[in-house]
């Protein structure tokens, strides 16, 4: 796939914004055009993801194009779940591809803050799983992450310190990324102490939901020629559902088995023929702590994966923010400028591959994404 | 009663068109049964969760009476919980039926939550549980009366319906 690379892209900093949804997509679309050097004459589509319902102005990608008179080839929006974005990067290659267009942009945007905790629980997440037979009961991804949390204690494979462990670390990533939510390190014992939410989620293993947007500009080969050390080559994708609910069909299986994740790692790792230990910075969608252990471990590595590749130098979801329809952007964002060498006091060495998993297995959907350098080459020592 | 959804031999084009008569003729009788039910649960359960399914309709009418059962497809008696309008093992249409069980089974896993829709904000935080029953299904719902300290991977439970709320729901009680 390294006809088509992406060759901008922006966040907006983790935040809670008065601004609505669509000023904070303008905002992204125009600093990635920025990003990429490109002219706005030369962004011949625009992808949009579907705004929540929460948002006033609807029709979200034509209002856009109008705003930013932007005359397009090729507009869509997609849905936010699952992986909206991944699907949007993989359709417009296709669009760039097959109608020869020099690039399009990608963006999404969220107020979060828009929604109370509430409604949010009420309306949304007792909605996924199953509405009449889960949901009313208080399942939702939290509750899914802490059912498979306590069978990794049960099972003595990981401690209640252990996950405090992911968020101490994922909060001193944060910490060097200027668009994270949190400033402010934390420590073990703060967050061994923080409100139980979930047992044994507390409240400092859990991603705040902010506000925030992001976009990206995906563009034909000879754009990405221009500035092929800052080009960024979608390597890889592969998707999976394993076609059972989050709350299984059969007795037996675990919660944190996360069979899609392995499937989709699985067909990624086959289709590159590159393996876990040859990516060196990963990015798991992973909104509370203990979920990392069981991500990391369906995409293949071993118990000690901080030891293999570099997890979430953005913070996570954890620590930077969890604005739930541009989230991927963020991902992405921290994978595109790890892969440039311009990832400052984050930066990982030697970086070549770097790897998304998107849903992680969240609903049993999982989309895994490699990305490389369009050089083909590496960061800096 | 075949268990595959996939046609042996591709029909022709008269049989499709007879077919989707038929099928027009069955989904006009089928919504008139299916729209008398939705009011029947509505009247039942207000405007919901839970949310009308003429899945799960006679399922959620047998709650309220204080009744738990989980399905069976009458076309190939494959056990399943939820009940869904098409059986997930041979994908046949409309053959979910209720089925008895004595509601034992044990505790998979466990949360203690507070995260909770609002309406169940003054019994939080639950004790929420995915209960294997013996009949090979999982069932989530809450484990009354069991502090936290004293639930068990393992535990044996039994799914019956309890008035929880002033509303008839299933829950599990340790035995
Ligand atoms: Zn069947």
């Amino acid at each position: 796939m390294s006809d088509v690379a992406i060759c901008g892209s922006a966040v907006l900093p983790n935040a809670i914004y008065f601004q609505p949804e669509e000023d904070l997509a303008m905002r992204a679309i125009v600093a990635a055009a920025k990003d990429a050097g490109i002219r706005r004459e030369d962004i011949r589509g625009l992808i949009g993801l579907t705004p929540r319902p929460s948002a006033t102005q609807h029709y979200m990608s034509s209002h856009i194009a109008s705003r930013l008179r932007l005359s397009v080839e090729y507009i869509a929006e997609i849905e936010v779940a699952p992986a909206g974005l991944c699907n949007a990067i993989r359709l417009g290659a296709a669009v760039i591809r097959e109608q020869n267009l020099p690039a399009i942009a990608i963006y999404g945007s969220a107020r979060e803050s828009a929604v109370p905790t509430g409604d949010y629980f009420d309306l949304r997440t007792s909605r996924i799983s199953d509405a009449s037979f889960n949901g009313p009961f208080g399942m939702g991804p939290i509750a899914w992450d802490a059912l498979a949390a306590q069978e990794l204690l049960s099972a003595g494979e990981a401690t209640e310190r252990d996950f405090a462990e992911i968020s101490v670390r994922l909060r001193n990533s944060a910490l060097q990324n200027p668009t994270a939510f949190f400033k402010k390190p934390i420590t073990v014992d703060e967050v061994l102490a923080s409100r139980a939410v979930a047992s044994p989620i507390r409240l400092l293993m859990i991603c705040p939901r902010t506000d925030g947007a992001g976009a990206i500009i995906l563009a034909r080969e000879d754009i990405a020629q221009r500035d092929p050390g800052r080009a960024i080559a979608h390597h890889a994708q592969a998707i999976a559902h394993d076609g059972d609910n989050v709350v299984s069909e059969f007795a037996g299986r675990s919660f944190g088995h996360m069979p899609a994740t392995r499937a989709a790692a699985d067909k990624a790792w086959k289709q590159t023929g590159l393996g876990p230990k040859d990516i060196q910075v990963v990015e798991p969608w992973v909104p509370f702590s203990p979920m990392e252990i069981m991500v990391m471990r369906a995409l293949g590595y071993s118990r000690d994966y901080t030891k293999e590749t570099t997890v979430s130098p953005s913070g996570g979801l954890v620590s930077r923010g969890h604005p739930a329809v541009p989230t991927g952007f963020y991902s992405l964002h921290e994978i595109v400028e790890q892969l440039r060498g311009e990832a400052g006091a984050r930066q990982v060495k030697k970086a070549r591959y770097g790897m998304t998993a998107s849903e992680a297995g969240n609903f049993n959907t999982c989309v895994v994404d490699i990305f490389a350098r369009f050089d083909g080459g590496t960061t800096a020592a | 009663m075949t268990t595959s959804t996939q046609p042996s031999i591709q029909p022709s084009t008269q049989e499709r068109q007879a077919a989707l008569k038929a099928e027009i003729a069955a989904s006009r009788d089928r919504e008139a049964l299916i729209k008398a039910q939705a009011k029947t649960h509505e009247d039942t359960w207000g405007k919901g969760p839970p949310f009308f399914s003429s899945a799960s309709f006679a399922f959620w009418q047998e709650v309220a009476k204080g009744h738990f059962h989980i399905a069976s497809c009458s076309a190939c008696a494959h056990k399943f919980f939820p009940p869904r309008v098409i059986c997930p093992a041979c994908w046949t249409p409309d053959t979910c039926t209720l089925q008895e069980t004595a509601g034992e089974g044990r505790v998979f896993s466990f949360t203690e939550s507070h995260a909770v829709p609002t309406r169940v904000i003054p019994i939080a935080p639950v004790l929420l549980v995915a209960v294997d029953l013996d009949e090979g299904v999982r069932v989530l719902t809450w484990l009354m009366d069991t502090p936290l300290s004293e639930v068990k991977m393992g535990q044996r439970v039994r799914i019956a319906v309890e008035s929880v709320l002033e509303r008839p729901t299933y829950v599990a009680r340790r035995i």
